[in-house]
């Protein structure tokens, strides 16, 4: 990395004495800037103890704080502040060192030992609960989202929270597996904070909605309406139930799902699973996060490590895999959890599934995959997948001529890039290539906007069979009670 | 100093604001005459979303799980005028996004409006109110001693809204909330006060 010039080292000590040493993790003097801001706010809003009163003071309260005592927690602040620069300017990531992270509209706790949650993954879930919520599309009367490695939990709570800023006209049911403990917890007491403000999200806000713990759930609808399920499972996405289980390991996610008495059906399968290979973790993988952020979250076991019918899907789902495409999932070691995760969402049927990847090369791999899984459509992603002329079609009234490919405005980049294609898969968006996104069948086509072949008949047809042919009703146990029997014969459950 | 009257407010008004879609289409009513008859301004201008250039500052690199970035800061370039705004206040990008967006109307309105442009107006409007609540402030004192006249109660009744320390909350809710109405109730209000 280059060394900062000493003038931008004087203009920062200028500024604050404290700014020069933010300057090497932040690179960027008005950025050091907002981070010194911000970590004084958090040290400013921390409520700290004034010292204890010594014993003979007088009997009667006094409202103010001795001047004293103010000038202590003022130097007590102070040290707290010259130490949480010490440990950014080490490389400690902010957000540890503040305890929250924004992700689209929601602030998220976070801690170490669970990775923090990108900015860049909340706009492409944001944009995807933005498809699905649209008035046009006919939802089930419960909506299940499967997140697997799910750290936080950001991503089906953000996935709640845009979905019910519209639809409140169905329940919404979320379930966030992980393999880590301290993930976990943190997860769930994210779940705390949103259930005790219901004004801090969207998932909590009327009366109607609840969530419930894991273990005591409720099966069905009651006639009260739409309502929030929200559950967190320990599981073990690349174990599989026809080793020997070992003690006191998260068991394989059927299994577990099975165990828990979670629904075996999906709508949506979400993933942001690790995905950086051995190599890559070493060459290009950020110092702070190397050194702080778990690795479990960011690179995946060795192949050897897992059970072949896991790493290739053979056995379980699929049955045969054409040569050609074991090269391509062997090829990089940073691929191994995707053909877990499709061959999961191939089991619980799901419609849509959206997987994060890191570059455009990851991209075509994973891509390649869903066919072998009955995916039927597929997409790539980039950073801001709303930012293309058609997600924004010009408003007719908008009384300026369209100019802007003509731009080069230093600083600023070129805002839109429509749609382009890599080996005939459509890329869709600004920024970094970030995800893949599959889909099966009319619904899941519907679902995500794309026009179907016989797409008036569906939506048309789907009014209509509402709610007869929901997949409440399909699936529900009192009236498919041999249905669901069978199925879960089927997969070995 | 921080020229953004927005980052001193709490979140809660943000989320308000969050709600509303990025182009704004709200009409303003209002009267520079004290008479009763308001004459509507034109539409407020629509930003078109394609008109606008937007960058995430330091967004830019290889991003996801490779590195961890803090920058929430989001630049808007509106083409057609070329006005750039910036905002980097909050963690919080969207919000940052949103508050950017509002900024930007309201530069492209004192563009084209100038002096009838809605911060033109406020900013006088706030001046103004200023200098009456300052006058309030001394009738205040003066019924204090007993001096209280019909008409002075009256006016006491609507300094309850003007106070000092309010008086950008206010401001920010009406122009969030229902601007054209607030401003209009306002500015008539402004107006039955006599010049000090
Ligand atoms: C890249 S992080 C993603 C966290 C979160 N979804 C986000 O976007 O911020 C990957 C997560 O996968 C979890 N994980 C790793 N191996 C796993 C496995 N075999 N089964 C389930 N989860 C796993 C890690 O604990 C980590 O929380």
């Amino acid at each position: 990395m280059p060394r900062i010039a000493n003038s931008i080292v004087r203009r920062a000590y200028a500024q604050d004495p404290l700014l020069p040493a933010l300057l090497g993790v932040c690179r960027d003097l008005s950025l050091a800037a907002n981070e010194l801001r911000w970590l004084r706010e958090h040290v400013d809003e921390l409520p700290l103890a004034p010292a204890p009163r010594p014993l003979n003071t007088s009997t009667r309260r006094k409202k103010r704080i001795p001047n004293n005592d103010k000038h202590r927690l003022r130097k007590i602040k102070e040290a707290k502040l010259r130490d949480l620069v010490k440990q950014r300017s080490r490389g400690t990531p902010l957000q540890y060192l503040l305890g929250t992270e924004f992700f689209g509209e929601l602030e998220l706790k976070c801690g170490r030992g669970v990775l923090v949650p990108r900015q860049d993954t909340a706009s492409t879930i944001a944009h995807l609960a933005r498809l699905i919520r649209d008035p046009r599309n006919t939802l089930p009367n419960e909506l299940r989202v499967l997140d697997l490695c799910t750290g936080t939990g950001c991503i089906p709570f953000l996935f709640g929270h845009e979905l019910r800023e519209t639809r409140h006209d169905i329940s919404y049911r979320m379930l966030g597996v992980d393999v880590s403990t301290d993930a976990l917890t943190l997860a769930t007491k994210n779940l705390r904070r949103f259930q005790r403000k219901p004004s801090s999200s969207n998932l909590f806000n009327t009366s109607t909605t609840e969530a419930k713990d894991d273990g005591e759930r409720e099966d069905g609808h009651n006639a009260k309406g739409a309502k929030v399920l929200a559950n967190f499972m320990w599981a073990d996405i690349l174990n599989s139930p026809f080793e020997p289980q070992i003690e006191n390991t998260p068991l394989p996610l059927m299994s577990a799902m099975n165990l828990a008495r979670h629904p075996p059906f999906w709508d949506i399968v979400i993933s942001n699973p690790p995905y950086i290979s051995p190599d890559a973790y070493r060459k290009t993988t950020a110092r702070s996060v190397r050194g702080f952020e778990p690795r479990l979250a960011l690179v995946p076991p060795h192949p050897s490590t897992i059970p072949s019918s896991i790493s290739t899907g053979v056995g379980s789902y699929t049955t045969s895999w054409p040569e050609k495409t074991i090269d391509t999932i062997t090829q990089d070691a940073g691929d191994t959890f995707y053909v877990p995760i499709l061959n999961i969402a191939a089991q619980v049927e799901a419609k849509v599934v959206l997987v994060e990847v890191a570059d455009v090369e990851q991209a075509v791999r994973v891509a390649r995959l869903g066919e072998n899984f009955g995916f039927e459509g597929v997409e790539i992603w980039r950073d801001r997948p709303d930012d293309t002329d058609e997600a924004f079609p010009s408003s007719p009234s908008s009384p300026y001529p369209k100019q802007h490919s003509q731009d080069s405005s230093p600083g600023i980049t070129k805002k839109r890039e429509t749609k382009e294609s890599k080996n005939d898969i459509p890329i869709v968006g600004a920024g970094n290539v970030r995800c893949v996104v599959f889909w099966r069948g009319n619904t899941g086509a519907a679902w995500l906007g794309k026009e179907t072949q016989n797409d008036s008949i569906l939506r048309s047809e789907s009014h209509a069979m509402q709610p007869s042919m929901s997949r409440t009703d399909k699936f529900d146990g009192r009236y498919h009670a041999d249905a669901l029997l069978l199925a879960s014969k089927w997969k070995g459950l | 100093m921080n020229t953004n009257p927005l980052s001193r407010l709490p979140l809660r008004i943000f989320n308000d604001a969050a709600r509303r879609p990025p182009t704004y289409t709200w009409r303003a009513t209002f009267s520079t005459t004290p008479s009763v008859s308001a004459k509507p301004l034109p539409p407020r201008r629509v930003i078109d979303d394609a008109d606008i250039i937007e960058n995430f500052l330091k967004g830019s690199g290889p991003g996801g799980q490779k590195i961890n970035k803090t920058s929430s800061a989001v630049q808007l370039k509106h083409i057609p005028t070329g006005i750039v705004v910036k905002c980097q206040d909050t963690r919080s990008r969207t919000q940052n996004r949103k508050t950017a967006r509002k900024l930007l109307g309201e530069r492209i309105e004192e563009l084209e409006l100038g002096e009838q442009s809605r911060t033109a107006i406020k900013a006088k409007q706030k001046s103004k109110k200023k200098a009456s609540a300052d006058k309030k402030k001394r009738r205040k004192y003066r019924a204090l001693q007993g001096e209280k006249t019909a008409e002075e109660e009256e006016e006491g009744e609507e300094g309850e809204e003007v106070g000092v320390d309010e008086r950008d909350n206010g401001q920010i809710d009406a122009r969030l909330a229902e601007p054209g109405e607030e401003a209009a109730k306002s500015i008539d209000g402004e107006n039955r006060t006599k010049p000090v």
